[in-house]
């Protein structure tokens, strides 16, 4: 890192929304705080975002670009963060927008409290057709359902809390450079909660967070008539493969047990809803589990004749004395 | 900062470029033609004005990670480069370098192994003072040892580097013009041990009028090797120095053996042993 390298790095990958991009930069501009870099990184999008980035970066000299082959948003986020050089990360979405001190004011939060890994603020969701319109909660039933505040106030670590559901769009935390070196970056193979991972990681990492609720801090997202969630199948396998996942690296016991409990209810929404592909996926992910998780499995779900079946090949992994007290073949 | 294993390529070429869309040209229609290979091509330009950029957006040529802008030289470039590659080793091929045909980078692949440093020979085009400009296969070294790089290098065309190098003992030095490859080279061998292994073949064109075999570079090139010897190795300097004394003056014996004079005293016997 140079003295000239900016405080905050704002990292942009954009696909198929090149038309927010002016808006975005704007909203940046904006800003209290001047000191910041914007990456962009164009994600192989077939719209002419890279002439539209070429054009802000005559514009504005804080504005960087890089373009990839599609890979994904997960795979231009971590470009973007590669090649960023500011000591403070924000992720913005190309159609979202940040309140003119967000960067401010988390900047000097994380500068007072050199502990401090990462802050977030409370977001609203907008809609363009509608500007005067806005909600707490873009997806939910219960529009003014502050989901955020609420979900920061709930009891237990940061790493708890996360654990059961996700706590923050992405737009609306900032955190620390450092707390990419000891997590990683975010992970590429993973098709969608790509964030909510990063996040249990990151707490995994150092569980030091803070919720700002000031409306100073706020991020807004942009509401389309197509970001509705996708089909409930598609979520709840790619919920249960995320949450297998953490199993890897999750090191406080806790937090293993309450990933568990989590999974089991996973399991448990519906049967119905649950598709054979989801039983594969989680037998393969299984099988690198450790035995514990294992033993867990085949204890909650021995009875369930089709879960068993799946489960069976991890059972091979179990010692022979756990598998005769459990009284499975 | 860990990659994701499962989604990333075997191989990383970094191109570096700065108003040579000509020479980029070259080389990225080289690469885009290798076959059955599991690479990446990322490309890093200084802010071209040349119309570099529209050789990057060319649909028809391969590169997967590009970036486009200001940079303080070479090395900055290529530690922006290093940060888009996802591969396990990285290949740089500056632009203007190219394989020698399209087998070439399957024909490196099903060599490598796990050593840390891995280079391959590279043909010479064009260096207007050795053989008259004739291409000519100049091969990397078998054991690179401090007195090899005390006067020469690896070839960056041909040499992979484990990308995890730059990560245990960072990248390369921007405060130097020409020879942070070489320091670079230099101290993963001579200092940390890391591997290296000799693939006798072929495998890249280098053209003799690059950045380090410039005549006008070459004062300066001297100049950083020295200073690099001195910061890093200062002990061992007055050894190299002895060395090479002692190789030039070899040099001038071995040409004073083979001069008219020599053979002809020998030849009338009042010459035996020399």
């Amino acid at each position: 890192m140079c003295d000239n390298d900016p405080i905050v790095s704002v990292i942009v990958p954009c696909f198929k929304q090149a038309c927010f991009l002016p808006a975005c930069l704007a909203s940046l501009q904006a800003q209290s705080m001047h000191d910041w870099e914007m990456v962009i990184v164009n994600d192989g999008s077939p719209d002419d975002a890279a002439q539209v980035a070429t054009l802000l970066l005559r514009q504005d000299a804080r504005v960087r670009f890089v373009e990839q082959r599609n890979a994904g948003p997960s795979a231009a986020r971590n470009a973007g963060l590669r090649v960023s050089r500011g000591q403070y990360i924000q992720f913005l979405d190309a159609d979202d927008l940040l309140a003119p001190t967000k960067l401010a004011r988390h900047a000097a939060a994380l500068d007072a409290d050199s502990s401090l890994a990462l802050i977030y603020g409370n977001a609203w969701y907008f809609d363009d057709a509608n500007p005067a319109h806005r909600v707490r909660q873009g997806f939910g039933t219960n529009p003014n359902d502050d989901w955020i505040a609420r979900l920061a106030a709930d009891p237990g670590t940061w790493l708890s809390r996360l654990i059961q559901c996700n706590l923050m769009p992405i737009c609306s935390p900032m955190f620390r450079r450092s707390l990419v070196d000891t997590a990683g970056l975010m992970d590429e193979s993973l098709r969608a909660l790509e964030d909510w991972e990063f996040w249990i990681r990151c707490a995994n990492a150092n569980d030091h967070f803070r919720f700002d609720p000031s409306p100073d801090v706020e991020a807004l997202i942009r509401l389309h008539p197509s970001s509705a969630s996708q089909n409930r199948a598609f979520m709840f396998g790619a919920e249960l493969g995320m949450r297998v996942r953490t199993m890897a690296y999750l090191r406080d016991r806790k937090a293993r047990r309450l990933m568990l409990a989590c999974i089991g209810r996973a399991l448990t929404y519906s049967d119905d809803a649950r598709p054979t592909r989801v039983y594969a996926e989680l037998a393969t992910l299984a099988r690198g589990l450790q035995e514990r998780t294992a033993v867990w499995l085949a204890q909650r779900f021995g009875a369930h004749a089709p879960a068993h079946a799946l489960i069976r090949p991890c059972l091979g992994l179990l010692p022979w004395y756990v598998r005769t007290l459990m009284a499975v073949r | 900062m860990q990659m994701n294993p499962s989604t990333a390529p075997l191989i990383s070429i970094v191109t570096i470029n700065r108003n040579n869309a000509d020479n980029l040209y070259r080389t990225l229609s080289n690469t885009s033609t290798q076959q059955e290979a599991d690479y990446e091509q990322i490309v890093v330009d200084g802010a071209s004005t040349d119309g570099s950029v529209d050789v990057v957006r060319d649909p028809a040529l391969r590169v997967d990670r590009w970036i486009s802008e200001p940079d303080s030289g070479v090395y900055e470039a290529q530690n922006k480069g290093l940060r888009l590659a996802r591969g396990r080793f990285v290949l740089f091929m500056n632009s203007g370098d190219h394989f020698l045909n399209n087998q070439s980078l399957a024909m490196a692949t099903a060599r490598l192994d796990e050593a840390d440093l891995q280079s391959f020979d590279i043909v010479v085009r064009g260096y207007q003072r050795l053989h008259g400009g004739q291409d000519f296969v100049k091969c990397a070294p078998d054991t690179p040892t401090f007195s090899y790089f005390a006067r020469d290098t690896l070839p960056h065309q041909s040499t992979f580097i484990r990308r995890d190098l730059f990560e245990r003992y960072g990248e390369y030095d921007t405060s130097l013009k020409i020879v942070a490859d070489w320091k670079a080279f230099l101290l993963w061998i001579c200092r940390h041990n890391c591997s290296y292994r000799h693939h006798p073949l072929p495998l890249s064109v280098f053209y003799g009028d690059g950045l380090s075999s410039r005549p006008e570079n070459e004062e300066i090139h001297r100049a950083e090797r020295r200073q690099v010897l001195e910061q890093e190795f200062a002990a061992f300097l007055a050894d190299v120095d002895e060395l090479t004394e002692g190789r030039r003056a070899l040099k001038q014996i071995d040409t004073l053996r083979g001069s008219r004079v020599v053979r002809a005293l020998q030849g009338v016997g009042l010459l035996w042993k020399f």
